[in-house]
């Protein structure tokens, strides 16, 4: 009897010893993170999809939801727009320009038409009123709405049976294209265009049938540079791009797929009149397959790419080292990003810092502030 | 104008008796229930009063069931030490319990409990407690004032980003009144200070221990189990 009251409180002793050891070592702590927990209208807003994060205009950060539902963050809370667009009007990509007006891109489902409106936020009064910019732009179909050089662009190709046009429109994207470019077959596609983080070149990408890519690279002057034989294999599709410059030389790193060999790729090209890619670390990194590669470099010499699930990282000076963040206890950032689909970067304090934020899918908006930190949701 | 006002007295009449009087006659139902329930049931009467007095080996089974307020987070390490606007301004507790009167006036039990707090980021504080309780019960008669010490672990869990899990301890003064309403069945409102601990050890982690401060109010049902 005694022997096995000793047993018995041995066992418990351990069990609770096993739990007391076992609990929170990802977290910060749960009264921690309770504390910085920021609000919301709407609790499902934390649950939901951000697709982007938008930018700052007076203390607020925007960001959007699926569906193009617009919230503005201040002060620890998360206020949603009311917008006044019709129900049939769905909103896919926002975008804001260095003068904080909004553009979004939309679809029209009663008169089967994609809309350009042009938005001011009232955040005060918790609206956004949409105003028309563009439709359909005389029958091309729209490809991109984003920003370059601080301003809209608006990519449209056309194919009239004889040839595929691509054309931009920037800056007054309801008004005539700033560039047009048809030197594509006839039987060509669209495939996807992407505008990196800083805003000077616009990468458009062009599949056609015949199994060829021709890469485009416009600057925000509207010069064209088309990349016709490069390094990029045919295969490849290109799903996000990135400019920098490391103070001498202007840089382009791209993201890849390989649709026949289905692997990533990641290139690195030297911007000098033309441009040469190299390729960096075999594929064994897994990003989209379809719709836009985030990536920023954070901290001056670090690489970050948004992956299908977590981040990758890289040191700029070693490329082959693209990998994911190891959580340990002097770097516990990376422990609630694993996992997480990330759809979007935005650089809270701008490049040269390790504050960014990350719209991710079932999460909205996470927070990161330093390595040495937990990252939260903002 | 007549037949109208007739009508219209005859609706306030009704009224009356429907919202009124219905739930005086129900009230005082319920408060007559102990006059003739309780002797019965034991062939006891209100004179005898044995039924009103905890003897030891007396066991109480309990059943607890109310909000719980957040009251506030005490950060010691952090910049803003009280933290008081991070829930919603109620969530919900149950508990279970079972003790067994060691004196005529003192009990040693055990309670499970389960409790639920809303984040305003729409996450949600579970905590689940153990308690080891001693419970004082200075005065017995048709009421009676219990007063416990609960001490014991408690399962925390949040559902953020990390889905983060804490085990750790707990303590709980608690007060209550207590209605004797038949031999066997009390019932009454408690109060419940919890304390919370959240402690980490090591220089990294050090500056993550917090410390919670809720506060339940729960309606009580105890039934008592006379010992032989």
């Amino acid at each position: 009897m005694k022997y096995r009251n000793i047993y018995i409180t041995g066992i418990l002793i351990t069990v609770l010893l096993v739990m007391l050891l076992s609990c929170n070592l990802q977290g910060e702590g749960i009264f921690q993170s309770i504390s910085r927990a920021s609000e919301a209208d709407s609790p499902e807003l934390y649950r939901s999809t951000a697709e982007g994060i938008l930018g700052t205009d007076n203390d607020y950060t925007y960001a959007y939801a699926s569906g193009g539902v617009l919230s503005a963050f201040k002060d620890n809370v998360w206020t949603t727009l009311k917008s006044n667009l019709p129900k049939n009007v769905v909103i896919s990509t926002i975008v804001m320009d260095d003068n904080d007006d909004f553009y979004a891109l939309a679809f029209n489902s009663s008169s089967d038409a994609q809309e350009i409106y042009k938005g001011t936020a009232d955040v005060d009064n918790k609206t956004i009123t949409w105003t028309i910019e563009a439709v359909n732009y005389n029958d091309e179909t729209i490809a991109s709405l984003g920003i370059l050089g601080g301003k809209p662009y608006v990519v449209t190709h056309e194919n009239d049976g004889t040839d595929l046009k691509v054309r931009v429109y920037h800056d007054e994207i309801d008004e005539a294209p700033k560039a047009t470019i048809d030197d594509f077959s006839d039987d060509a596609e669209l495939s996807d265009v992407f505008s990196e983080s800083e805003g000077e070149y616009l990468i458009i990408n062009v599949y056609d049938k015949k199994d060829t890519f021709k890469t485009i690279i416009l600057n925000s002057n509207s010069n064209i540079m088309v990349i016709d034989d490069n390094d990029l294999k045919d295969s490849l599709k290109i799903t996000g791009a990135m400019f920098h410059n490391d103070g001498t030389d202007d840089f382009l790193y791209v993201t890849a797929y390989d649709m026949d060999e289905k692997k990533h790729h990641f290139f690195k090209g030297k911007i000098n009149g033309n441009i040469d890619f190299t390729e960096n670390t075999p594929g064994t990194f897994r990003l989209r397959t379809s719709g836009r590669t985030p990536m920023t470099i954070i901290d001056d010499d670090t690489l970050v790419i948004g992956g299908h699930r977590g981040l990758y990282v890289t040191p700029l000076d070693n490329l082959d080292n693209l990998r994911e963040p190891a959580v340990t206890a002097a770097q516990p950032y990376y422990g609630n990003i694993k996992e997480k689909r990330i759809n979007s970067i935005y650089q809270k304090d701008g490049a040269g810092t390790f504050n960014f934020y990350l719209a991710s899918t079932d999460y909205w908006v996470l927070k990161v502030e330093g390595k040495d930190n937990h990252s939260s949701r903002l | 104008m007549n037949s109208y006002y007739y009508c219209n007295t005859k609706s306030v009449f009704k009224e009356f008796v429907l919202k009124y009087l219905y739930r005086c006659i129900l009230l005082t139902a319920i408060l007559l229930i102990p006059l003739f329930s309780a002797p019965a049931q034991e062939g006891l009467t209100w004179e005898d009063e044995d039924f009103l007095y905890l003897e030891p080996g007396d066991q109480n089974f309990t059943f607890k069931g109310g909000a719980k307020f957040p009251l506030f987070l005490y950060l010691p390490d952090s910049d803003s030490s009280f933290v008081t606007d991070k829930f919603t301004i109620a969530g919900w507790s149950g508990s279970i319990g079972w003790e067994r009167m060691v004196t005529s006036k003192t009990a040693l039990g055990v309670e499970l409990g389960y409790s639920s707090n809303r984040v305003v980021s729409g996450d949600r504080l579970i905590q689940v407690p153990i308690f080891f309780t001693t419970t004082w019960y200075p005065l017995q008669d048709q009421f009676e004032i219990p007063l416990s010490l609960k001490t014991g672990v408690v399962y925390s869990s949040l559902n953020d980003l990390g889905e983060q899990v804490y085990f750790g301890p707990i303590a709980a003064p608690t007060a209550g009144i207590q209605w004797r309403a038949l031999s066997s069945w009390s019932f009454g409102l408690e109060a419940s200070y919890w304390f919370v601990p959240e402690l980490y050890f090591g220089t990294e982690r050090r500056e993550n221990t917090a410390y919670g401060n809720f506060l339940t109010l729960s309606f009580v049902a105890s039934f008592t189990s006379r010992g032989m």
